[in-house]
C-alpha cells in the first residue's frame, strides 16, 4: 500500500535515473525530451490515481499523502511537462548541455514533490535542498553567458544563506517541541510558555521562505536570477519553485505554527502589499522581456501571498486555484518568449514589434496570456484574482483587497506595452518565425487551460473546497 | 559540562570572527577549522556523538581541503589580497549594526526562554547520538530522506560536471 | 558522554601546547642571524628555481569536488555498517539503492570525462 502511495515519487526518481542513463548512451538528445514527456505523463497518472484516497501518513510519518499534496504535484507535473515540451530548440541554439538540463529539472521537481508531501521537517528540508541545489546549477547552465553565471552565483549565495535561516527556524521549533512533525509541534506550541522563542522561529521561517518565494524585502536576488538564467529555467523557477515555497509556507503556518498564526497575519499582509506594489511599479520601467516578467512574477507572488495572509479556507482555495492558473499563463508566456528568442536573441520587449503581422497565432496567444496575468476575463487569472479578492474582503482585510485592485490597474501599462508592440508597431522586421511541434503544443495547452479555467472554473473550485491543509 | 560549553562556544565565536577579520585567506581557513572543531565539541556536549564525528571528517577534513585548493588556485601569493572597497557605502557599518541588533534580540529571546536556568533533564535513551542510533534512525524512520540524499549528491555530481567541467565534450 | 572524550581533549590540548612550547623555547634559545641563503626554500641542496608558491592546476579542483561528494557518501556507510546485523536484508537493499544511485553518478562523471587528466 505505501508503495502505491509514493508511486509518483518512485516514478519521477526513476525518470531522473533513466534520463541520466539515456544521456550517456543515446545518440539523439531529442529522445530525452520524449522520454521526459512520457515519464511526466506516467507520473501524472499515478498522482491522479491517488486523488481522493483518505489522507495517510506513511513511512513512519515522514510522508503525508493527501489531496493538498496531490494537487501541488499536478501543478509541478504540468510545469515539468511543458518545460520538456518547449525547451529543446532553445537549448540547442544556446549550446546548453541538454541531458543535464532535463535530468536536473526532473530532480528539482522530485524535490518539490517531497516538499509538499510531508509534514515532517527533515523531509521538507531535504526536498527543499534537492530542489534548490538543482536550481542553482540550472540557472548557470549558459556557460558562455556571464549573466547566467551571475544568476547562478547570486541565487546560490542567497539560497545557501536562506536555507541556513530556515534551518535555524526549524531547529527552534524542534527545540521547543522535541519533535520534527508539524502536528506534534503544533500541540507542543499550544501549551508552550516560550512565546518569544516561538516568535523568533516564526521570524526565521517566514523570512527564509520569503526569500524562496521572492517576497519583498527578500527579493533582491530574483530579478537578476530570473533574467540571467536560461529562459526555460526562469519559467520553471518562477512557477514550480515558487509554488513549492508557498505550499511549505502554508503547511508550516497553518499546521505547525497554527497556535501563533494570529500574530503573523498582519505581517504577512504587509509583506503581500509591499511585494505586489514593488513588483508592479518596478516592472513598468523595464525594457527587457525577462526582467519585466521577473518583476511581474514578484508582483504575482504578492497576490498569492494575500491568500496566506488572510488564512481562511476560502483564501486557501483561492490561492490553490490561482497557482494552477498562474502556472499555465506564466509558462505559456515564456513559451512565446522562447519562440521569439530562438530567432532574436536580444530578448528586448521591442522584439515583439509587429508580431501580430508575422505570426498572428503567437500574438493572439500572448495577448490572452497577458490578459490573464493582468486579470481580465474570460481567463483563469481573472477568476483566481477575483477569488483571492473576495476571500480578502470576507476575511476582514478590505484594505488588502483594495490594494489588489489598485495593483492590477498599475500592472496594466507594462503588460499592455507588450500587446501594443505586437499590434500597433508600424515597421516590423521581416523574419520567418517558426517553432517546433513541442513548443506549439506547450503553448496550445497553456492557452487552452488558461481559457478553460476562466470559463469553467466551477468544477475545479468545487474540488478545491474539499482540500484540507490541516490534517 | 558547562565549562565545555563556554570554552567551546567562545572558541567557535573567536574562530568565526577570525574568518572574517584575517588578512590572508589561509589564516581565514585555519580560523574556520578552529570554529569547526569547537562546534564538534559543542555537539559532543549535546550527546550528538556521530554529528561531532561527521563534523570533523567532512568539514574539517574534506571541505577545508577544498577551501585550501581554491586558495592555492586563486591567490597563491605572499602578499595579502587587496581588498577593494565595496561599492555600497556604509555596507560595513550597516552590517555591524545588523549583527549587533540581531545578537541583542537573540540574547533577549534566549533569556526570556530561561537560558541558563537549570532544567529537569530527561534520561536519554542509551546510545543516544551514537553511530548505531543514527543508523537505526536512518534505516527505519528516515529511509526516504536517506534515499533522497543520494539524489542530492547526484545533483551535486552533475553540478560539478556542468559548471566546472570542460565546456565541450 | 563527554567524560569518555576527556582523553581526546587532553591529547588535543597537550599536542597544541607541545608545539607552542617547543617553538617558544627554540625561539628563546637560538641565535638570530638570517641571511638570504638561509631564508631560501630548501630543495635538496639545489638552488631553488622560481617561487615556492605556485598556482595549482585547475584540474585538481574537479577531483577535489568529486572527492567531497563521495566522502559524504562514505559517511553514510559507517552508521549503516554498525546496525547492519540488527536490521538485516532490508538495510542491505536500502543501502544498495543508495549506492546504486551514486554509482550511476560516478559512471556519469567518468563518461563525461570529469575524471580524465588532460
Amino acid at each position: 500500500m505505501q508503495y502505491v502511495l509514493i508511486l509518483p515519487e518512485i516514478l519521477l526518481a526513476g525518470l531522473g535515473l533513466v534520463l541520466l542513463g539515456m544521456d550517456l548512451f543515446a545518440k539523439s538528445k531529442r529522445s530525452l525530451a520524449v522520454a521526459g514527456v512520457i515519464g511526466t505523463l506516467a507520473t501524472l497518472v499515478a498522482v491522479l490515481a491517488n486523488f481522493g484516497v483518505a489522507p495517510a501518513e506513511i513511512w513512519s510519518g515522514t510522508i503525508r499523502v493527501d489531496d493538498f499534496a496531490q494537487y501541488f504535484k499536478v501543478i509541478f507535473l504540468v510545469i515539468l511537462g511543458l518545460v520538456f515540451l518547449f525547451s529543446h530548440e532553445y537549448l540547442e541554439k544556446r549550446d546548453v548541455r541538454m541531458g543535464e538540463f532535463y535530468i536536473l529539472v526532473t530532480f528539482a521537481t522530485l524535490g518539490a514533490f517531497l516538499m509538499v508531501s510531508s509534514l515532517e521537517l527533515i523531509t521538507i528540508y531535504l526536498g527543499l535542498e534537492l530542489m534548490t541545489i538543482a536550481s542553482y546549477i540550472l540557472a548557470g547552465m549558459l556557460r558562455q553567458d556571464a549573466r547566467s553565471s551571475e544568476a547562478s552565483i547570486k541565487f546560490f549565495l542567497m539560497g545557501a544563506l536562506t536555507s541556513g535561516v530556515i534551518l535555524y527556524g526549524l531547529s527552534l521549533l524542534l527545540g521547543l517541541s522535541g519533535s520534527t512533525h508539524l502536528v506534534a509541534i503544533a500541540e507542543a506550541l499550544a501549551t508552550s510558555p516560550n512565546t518569544a522563542l516561538i516568535t523568533a522561529a516564526g521570524v526565521f521561517i517566514i523570512a527564509g521562505l520569503g526569500f524562496k518565494i521572492a517576497a519583498v524585502p527578500f527579493h533582491m536576488w530574483a530579478p537578476d536570477t530570473y533574467e540571467g538564467a536560461p529562459t526555460p529555467v526562469s519559467a520553471f523557477l518562477i512557477t514550480a519553485s515558487e509554488a513549492a515555497g508557498f505550499a511549505v509556507l502554508l503547511r508550516i503556518l497553518l499546521v505547525g505554527l497554527a497556535p501563533a498564526l494570529a500574530q503573523w497575519k498582519m505581517v504577512l499582509a504587509v509583506i503581500a502589499f509591499v511585494t505586489m506594489t514593488f513588483g508592479n511599479v518596478t516592472a513598468i520601467v523595464q525594457t527587457r522581456t525577462k526582467r519585466m516578467l521577473a518583476y511581474s512574477a514578484i508582483a504575482q507572488a504578492g497576490y498569492i501571498l494575500v491568500g496566506v495572509a488572510v488564512a481562511t479556507p476560502q483564501s486557501v482555495t483561492a490561492m490553490l486555484f490561482y497557482m494552477l492558473a498562474y502556472a499555465f499563463m506564466t509558462v505559456g508566456a515564456f513559451a512565446v518568449v522562447i519562440m521569439l528568442s530562438n530567432h532574436i536573441p536580444s530578448e528586448e520587449i521591442e522584439d515583439f514589434k509587429g508580431l501580430a503581422q508575422r505570426a498572428p497565432g503567437y500574438a493572439l496567444a500572448m495577448t490572452l496570456l497577458l490578459l490573464s496575468l493582468i486579470g481580465i476575463p474570460p481567463t483563469g487569472g481573472f477568476f483566481g484574482k477575483l477569488a483571492l479578492y473576495r476571500s480578502a474582503v470576507e476575511g476582514g482585510m478590505v484594505w488588502l483587497a483594495l490594494a489588489m485592485v489598485i495593483n492590477s490597474a498599475i500592472s496594466v501599462p507594462y503588460y499592455f506595452n507588450v500587446i501594443r508592440n505586437m499590434y500597433l508597431a508600424e515597421e516590423a522586421p521581416a523574419m520567418e518565425l517558426s517553432a517546433r511541434t513541442g513548443l506549439k503544443l506547450a503553448l496550445g495547452i497553456a492557452v487552452a487551460a488558461t481559457l478553460l479555467l476562466g470559463v469553467f472554473p466551477e468544477p475545479l473550485v468545487g474540488f478545491l473546497r474539499t482540500i484540507q491543509v490541516m490534517p | 559540562m558547562i565549562a565545555v560549553l563556554w570554552i567551546a562556544g567562545a572558541l567557535a565565536v573567536a574562530g568565526a570572527l577570525g574568518v572574517v577579520i584575517a588578512k590572508t585567506p589561509v589564516h581565514s581557513v585555519i580560523s574556520l577549522v578552529v570554529n569547526i572543531l569547537a562546534l564538534a565539541a559543542l555537539y559532543l556536549s549535546l550527546h550528538a556523538e556521530f554529528m561531532a564525528l561527521i563534523q570533523v571528517i567532512i568539514y574539517a577534513g574534506a571541505i577545508m581541503i577544498l577551501f585550501l585548493f581554491v586558495i592555492a588556485l586563486l591567490t597563491a601569493r605572499k602578499d595579502p589580497v587587496e581588498r577593494s572597497e565595496g561599492k555600497l557605502e556604509g555596507q560595513r557599518e550597516l552590517g555591524i549594526v545588523a549583527a549587533v541588533t540581531g545578537a541583542i534580540l537573540m540574547t533577549a529571546v534566549a533569556l526570556s526562554a530561561g537560558f541558563g536556568r537549570p532544567v529537569a533533564q530527561e534520561a536519554l535513551p542509551s546510545g543516544f547520538g551514537s553511530p548505531a542510533a543514527f543508523g537505526r534512525e536512518l534505516l527505519t524512520t528516515h529511509i526516504l530522506s536517506f534515499e533522497l540524499t543520494a539524489f542530492v549528491l547526484m545533483a551535486a555530481v552533475i553540478g560539478v560536471v556542468v559548471l566546472v567541467g570542460q565546456r565541450k565534450l | 558522554m563527554l567524560q569518555q572524550y576527556t582523553s581526546v581533549g587532553v591529547f588535543l590540548t597537550v599536542g597544541a601546547l607541545f608545539v607552542a612550547v617547543t617553538l617558544l623555547v627554540g625561539r628563546l634559545l637560538r641565535p638570530h642571524n638570517p641571511y638570504p641563503e638561509k631564508l631560501a626554500p630548501y630543495e635538496c641542496g639545489e638552488i631553488p628555481v622560481g617561487g615556492g608558491q605556485v598556482r595549482f592546476n585547475i584540474r585538481y579542483y574537479i577531483f577535489a569536488l568529486i572527492f567531497v561528494i563521495f566522502d559524504v557518501e562514505t559517511v553514510f556507510l559507517y552508521p549503516w555498517a554498525v546496525v547492519f546485523e540488527e536490521i538485516g536484508l532490508f538495510a542491505f537493499v536500502v543501502m544498495m539503492l543508495f549506492i546504486g544511485t551514486l554509482v550511476e553518478g560516478l559512471v556519469y562523471a567518468w563518461k563525461k570525462g570529469a575524471l580524465r587528466w588532460v
